[in-house]
């Protein structure tokens, strides 16, 4: 009976009338297909994850100097060595489009946009990758950011708002709806009528303008018809049951954790990603661990500084070294992530790390000078999808001019080093290059992202 | 007269140097340098990196190849061309091209986003939105809350710039969510909660009764009744659920808080500050309310706030200083104090009797240690609701038995006031279907009627300020004056009598003017006042940085919500008192807490709250440039940014924005240890020998390094902290020169300066007046308005309020 009842979207007349409309370019047919053949899961899912870590590193501790396979773990990328086989450290890229922008790099970390007073930013790879995994799951995509906003951003150049709290991302995924299934029921055709008498009433203006620039107009069309699509799908979802949660998951995510307590912070929030790959609830989730302004200090390690604050160092030797220590910290629960995607399998019972792609990384790379080049970047998991692993990607090392990493007379990374994090040595090594892989291997037609220029190979 | 040649290069659009032909630019000076640099190999000859220079579109309107010449700046700028072999430019010569280029490209850049189709639509920004709502039902949303609607996309500051403003499903969902909020709240499905009141002692929040308590005081025959000491470094209960009894959403809505308490101060620390709101940390709350407690201990005062609560909600108390008792300096100490049946107090003078072996919070004279809160009791009182509120949805919904005549009726209503015009009946016809399917499905009246209302106010009549119709015309028609000028000096609808005007015919000549002398008297106004300061300095940036605790240990939050407000209530008392715009740059005063007096090192008010306080030059404050909040948000928390100042001044106050820098600057490095410490000046400085940087950093960079003798939170200094470097903190230079060559020798000449250029300051401040009035950039066509409008406001000494009712009876604000 239920099932007879969200059918009924398909055939509703009013709906049918105005889906008829000549007036949207919107991909109509995607809402008309039942669900059950939408449900034809491709043999193997695809996931991607990005997890940005705010204002650069010290990168005099974290710079791996050796390219290849025989490459040498730096200081602190150090906790990442047991995942040498399915993790590639990568230097040497850079978003043209976020030098001398300073902290607004986050902005455009996974669109390549621009960042101009009158650029609008452009589509992020994880939305771009949602546009397509979005009809097999529950929710489209999972944005968290500890502080601040998020990564994502949609094609007209706006940000999606980030969930936060534990018990918000939880709730987002595995709550009942309230009031039962009839009473959400009721509510999302309510909605739907609502947006429905929208869009026809400015149908009515559309009509009178003919060929005329719209400006807003369209934009508003599109908005209020993919809400409505959205409203569809969710209404359809009320007869799929919720995922099954263990008790110990639940217990284990579904809380509230607070600031000072970051890595707990950190990790739960992995867990939650875990989880959502898991029961399939998502497969696309980008997590800030903070803003570039005030990402969270840790207290557990000895560091009361919040992150910006210790970025600018301005030399001091005691700033320096807890930086170096949170950038090791950070990474060490990046590093739980991944054995912790390894560990659990996906409903088709196979590991989750072979079909997700985990990119960790900043926009900025020295944070004292605002640094937008040579980004630290390390793309990890992904084996199922094709993604090969063991090498140091290395895009420094054959830029024209490049005369090798600036070591001391005892081998370690000197100051000069610094000039290769702000002017890019290799301008032609865009890290949407690097972005557009990713998308190309979750399946995205397209030979293009962002501004680049051509996809990494490996 | 202030050079605007010299300015040019900073012009948003083309500024008036270029001459009122205007569009028409013979033999530009970028063409000449191209000419001569550039197309000898990227022409017709060669076409090296398959450029054509000479076939680039010169339609910088039309804007098709903007970004090749984004790309031409770029690399001229950067030094990249022309190549080394080459002959090379001068500074001069990059600097005049690179400043005829990128006004060029700017000057196409603000038509294009200046444009207007013959339909404009307008979004609301979120305060516009929440006073909106409040306006038309009565109803309080807080549309900022984490959840309710997205942030707006900033315009250099400005929140509500139409082409900026976009629209996402996600803002559909968000809008639908609010409304149906406002509805909810609007039409409580049960009844909405009594207003109740509840007082409580400090006997009954702090020692669970007294009883115990007053038996030791009445063994030492202590007559004082009990007191609450707060303390910094810990928050406490202020308000439970459970207070008022049973309490759900349905009591959610304006309370009255009234709380009897004093303030102790330590020598030479700060005011006792208390802060109340939703527990953030151990030690932190978001401040819902906000207040100094200057009363001492034996004359404690009643305060009285008003504020909307969602409930349930528990809030605490934050006591507010930068000398807390924190848990690093000894937990034992902060557990002593908050024992519940440990620690009593009375007064300070009976403290040692009473607690003899707890942490003494005062010294032997009697003076406080920390910064405290002497709390005598606290009352709740609410939900209140206004007749004047009740009044705006009175009669909406129709009654159970309502004709469908007398319903389509009532709709028609309500969208006139919702979308502030007349509203034709087939307009609305989709949403009374909708209304009776629901009918027709049984649902209730009431409940198929809000799905309507609904409509109405998801509909993009609600959440745009739409101007045109499908036929393009030039002039804005009454009623969408009425709402231009509602949203700019209200941020809000239209009021019933000024909708009636324009629906009269009547917004014109006299009849405008009586409705914009009434408007700008009107109590709402002061939101005029709050969103444009905000704005037009750009005050969400103060704070975005936290400073370094360490560098700056007299920075707290309450410092800062302090130094974000000074700018506005200076802005408040030059617009009530019609003050001239020279008080911007210098003023003898300024508007200050006690907070801001202590941190400036002013003579504190007696009361709390910002009043106007007189400043002598030895304080090195006055106007808006020497404010905390500005030298602050132009700073990243660790050192101040003078190229970043020099940013800030050029648009704000001078309404320029300088072109942008290249990007491949180099890094600055840290001081080595072992070199002679150097200020942030003379590292700027070795920037500086480059030519492509020289050229326009020779004219910026003097702008900023004026305040160089305030620190990152706008503390006066003569020398410069270096962290690391040998020898003493160098002194600090902050002499200069003006883009054209009138040097200062310190910020208090620069500032002399400035008022010397009196017309171009003013001339800026009405640019940014119509950008915020008309929403969206200013293009070139709009020069002869600007003009007309200054002229008016110059006739009498571009006194602030006047300047705005210039604007507000301009030809260009009935425009489209």
């Amino acid at each position: 009976m239920s099932n007879y009842l969200s059918q009924s979207w398909l055939i509703d007349r009013r709906h049918a009338l105005r889906a008829m409309g000549s007036f949207i370019s919107l991909p109509m047919l995607e809402c008309m297909v039942p669900l059950r053949a939408s449900e034809k899961v491709t043999a193997t899912p695809k996931r991607s994850a990005f997890i940005y870590l705010a204002n650069g590193v010290h990168s005099l501790n974290y710079q791996i100097t050796k390219p290849g396979r025989d490459y040498e773990f730096s200081r602190s990328l150090k906790p990442l060595e047991k995942h040498r086989d399915v993790i590639t450290p990568i230097s040497g890229l850079h978003h043209p489009g976020s030098l001398s922008h300073h902290h607004n790099c986050i902005s455009i970390f996974l669109t390549g946009g621009k960042l101009g007073p009158s650029d609008r930013n452009t589509i992020s790879v994880d939305q771009k990758m949602a546009e397509i995994t979005a009809q097999h799951t529950r929710i489209a995509s999972m944005e968290v950011a500890l502080t601040q906003g998020s990564l994502a951003w949609t094609a007209d150049g706006v940000q999606l708002p980030a969930l936060r709290r534990c018990s918000e991302i939880f709730a987002s995924m595995f709550e009942e709806p309230k009031g039962g299934i009839a009473a959400q029921r009721r509510a999302l055709r309510r909605k739907a009528s609502v947006l429905d008498d929208n869009l026809a009433e400015v149908r009515q203006l559309e009509k009178k303008m003919g060929s005329e620039d719209k400006g807003r107009l369209n934009q508003y069309l599109t908005s209020v018809r993919e809400a409505e699509i959205r409203t569809r799908r969710a209404d359809a979802w009320l007869d799929t049951p919720l995922p099954v949660v263990s008790e110990a998951d639940r217990k284990r995510t579904n809380r509230d954790i607070a600031a000072t307590m970051a890595g707990d912070y950190f990790r739960t929030v992995y867990d939650l990603m875990v989880l959502a790959f898991q029961t399939d609830v998502t497969r696309v989730a980008t997590f800030s661990l903070g803003g570039e302004g005030d990402a969270f200090a840790i207290p557990e390690i000895g560091i009361t500084e919040s992150r910006h604050q210790l970025s600018h160092h301005g030399g001091d030797a005691g700033y320096m070294e807890k930086l170096t220590n949170y950038d090791t910290f950070a990474i060490e629960q990046f590093s739980y992530f991944l054995t912790r995607l390894a560990e659990t399998k996906d409903l088709n019972g196979k590991p989750l790390l072979g079909s997700t792609m985990a990119l960790f990384g900043s926009g900025m790379s020295y944070g004292h000078s605002h640094g937008n080049a040579n980004l630290p970047l390390v793309l990890a998991g992904g084996a199922d999808l094709g993604l090969k692993h063991g090498s140091h990607l290395d895009f420094n090392k054959d830029a024209a001019g490049f005369q090798g990493y600036a070591l001391g007379a005892d081998g370690a990374l000197t100051t000069a080093h610094y000039q290769l994090c702000s002017r890019p040595a290799n301008t032609d090594a865009h890290m949407s290059n690097l972005l557009l892989l990713m998308a190309q291997r979750m399946g995205v037609e397209a030979d293009q992202f962002g501004d680049s220029n051509k996809v990494v190979t490996q | 007269m202030f050079s605007l040649q010299h300015f040019s290069r900073f012009s948003r659009y083309i500024s008036l140097s270029f001459g009122l032909a205007g569009a028409v630019h013979a033999a530009e000076t970028y063409d000449t340098f191209l000419e001569t640099h550039c197309i000898r190999c990227h022409g017709p000859d060669k076409e090296k990196g398959d450029l054509r220079i000479d076939q680039l579109s010169r339609d910088f309107k039309l804007g098709a190849d903007t970004h090749h010449w984004a790309e031409v700046i770029e690399q001229v700028n950067s030094g990249e061309m022309p190549p080394k072999k080459e002959k090379r430019p001068t500074q001069e010569e990059i600097a005049a091209f690179v400043t005829s280029l990128d006004a060029r490209i700017k000057e196409g850049r603000a038509a294009r986003m200046a444009a207007r189709p013959a339909v404009a639509h307008y979004r609301l920004s979120r305060k516009e939105y929440q006073n909106t709502v409040y306006d038309l039902l009565g109803v309080r949303y807080d549309p900022a809350k984490p959840g309710e609607l997205n942030e707006d996309t900033l315009w250099h500051g400005f929140e509500r710039i139409g082409s900026e403003l976009s629209l996402s499903p996600s803002h559909v969902d968000r809008y639908y969510r609010a409304a149906e909020l406002v509805l909810d709240r609007a039409f409580p499905a049960a009844a909405s909660g009594e207003t109740r009141k509840v007082r409580k002692t400090a006997a009954e929040i702090r020692y669970g009764g007294g009883k115990d308590q007053q038996a030791a005081l009445d063994r030492f025959g202590i007559k004082r009744p009990l007191r609450y000491l707060l303390f910094p470094g810990n928050v406490q209960n202020a308000l439970s659920p459970n207070w008022l009894g049973k309490t759900g959403p349905e009591h959610s809505g304006l309370y009255k808080l009234r709380i009897q308490a004093s303030g102790i101060r330590p020598p030479g620390g700060q005011p006792a500050h208390l802060s109340i709101g939703k527990r953030t940390g151990e030690e932190t709350v978001d401040g819902l309310i906000e207040f100094d407690l200057t009363a001492p201990e034996d004359k404690p005062q009643v305060f009285e706030f008003e504020v909307f609560l969602e409930m349930p909600i528990s809030l605490d108390f934050c006591v507010v200083a930068t000398d807390v008792v924190d848990r690093r300096a000894g937990a034992a100490f902060r557990n002593a104090l908050g024992s519940r049946g440990g620690y009593i107090f009375t007064h300070s003078s009976e403290t040692l009797l009473l607690n003899p072996n707890a942490p003494q919070m005062f010294d032997g004279q009697g003076n406080g240690i920390f910064s405290t809160v002497l709390l005598d009791w606290i009352e709740w009182e609410g939900p209140l609701v206004s007749e004047a509120e009740k009044a705006r949805r009175n009669g909406l919904v129709p009654p159970d038995d309502a004709t469908p005549e007398v319903v389509a009726e009532n709709l028609q209503r309500f969208a006139e006031r919702a979308w502030r015009r007349s509203v034709k009946k087939e307009e609305i016809a989709e949403y009374l279907q909708s209304y009776g399917e629901e009918r027709a499905a049984g649902e209730k009246m009431v409940d198929a009627y809000r799905l309507a209302m609904q409509g109405v106010l998801t509909s993009r009549h609600f959440i745009y300020l739409v101007e045109g119709d499908a036929v393009a015309r030039e002039r804005l028609t009454d009623t969408e004056l009425a709402s231009r000028l509602s949203y700019f000096l209200w941020s809000s609808m239209p009021d019933d009598s000024l909708l009636t005007a324009a629906k009269g015919g009547t917004l014109n000549g006299d009849g405008l003017k009586k409705e914009v002398d009434r408007m700008l008297t009107d109590s709402k106004a002061s939101r005029f006042i709050d969103d444009f300061a905000r704005q037009w300095l750009q005050l969400h940036r103060v704070g975005m940085f936290p400073p370094d605790k360490k560098l700056y240990p007299a920075y707290d939050a309450w410092l800062e919500e302090s130094m974000r407000s000074e700018p506005v209530e200076f802005f408040r008392e030059m617009f009530s008192k019609n003050l001239p715009i020279d008080s911007f740059i210098h003023s003898d005063w300024t508007v200050a807490n006690a907070r801001l007096c202590d941190f400036y090192g002013l003579v504190e008010p007696k009361s709390g709250g910002f009043q106007r306080v007189s400043l002598k030059p030895e304080d090195r404050r006055g106007g808006l440039l020497t404010m905390g909040a500005v030298l602050g948000l132009t700073s990243d928390g660790t050192r101040q940014r003078p190229v970043h100042r020099g940013v800030w001044l050029s648009e704000a106050i001078l309404g320029k924005t300088p072109p942008p820098p290249p990007a491949n600057v180099p890094a600055i490095e840290p001081n080595p240890p072992q070199n002679p410490k150097a200020t942030l000046r003379d590292k700027i400085e070795a920037h500086r020998n480059d030519a492509n940087c020289a050229s326009c950093h020779a004219k910026l960079d003097p702008l900023g390094l004026a305040w160089d003798n305030y620190d990152a939170i706008g503390q006066w200094r003569t020398h410069e902290k270096v962290a690391a470097g040998l020898g003493a903190d160098p002194m600090v230079n902050p002499a200069g020169e003006m883009p054209d060559g009138r040097p200062f020798k310190d910020a208090n000449e620069f500032k002399q300066r400035l008022l010397e250029d009196r017309d171009q300051v003013a001339r800026a401040f009405i640019d940014h007046l119509c950008t915020y009035a008309l929403r969206r950039v200013l293009a070139f066509d709009d020069q002869d308005d600007l003009k007309a409008i200054q002229a008016e406001a110059k006739k009498n000494e571009y006194r602030i309020k006047d300047i705005i009712r210039a604007v507000a009876l301009s030809d260009l604000i009935s425009k489209r």
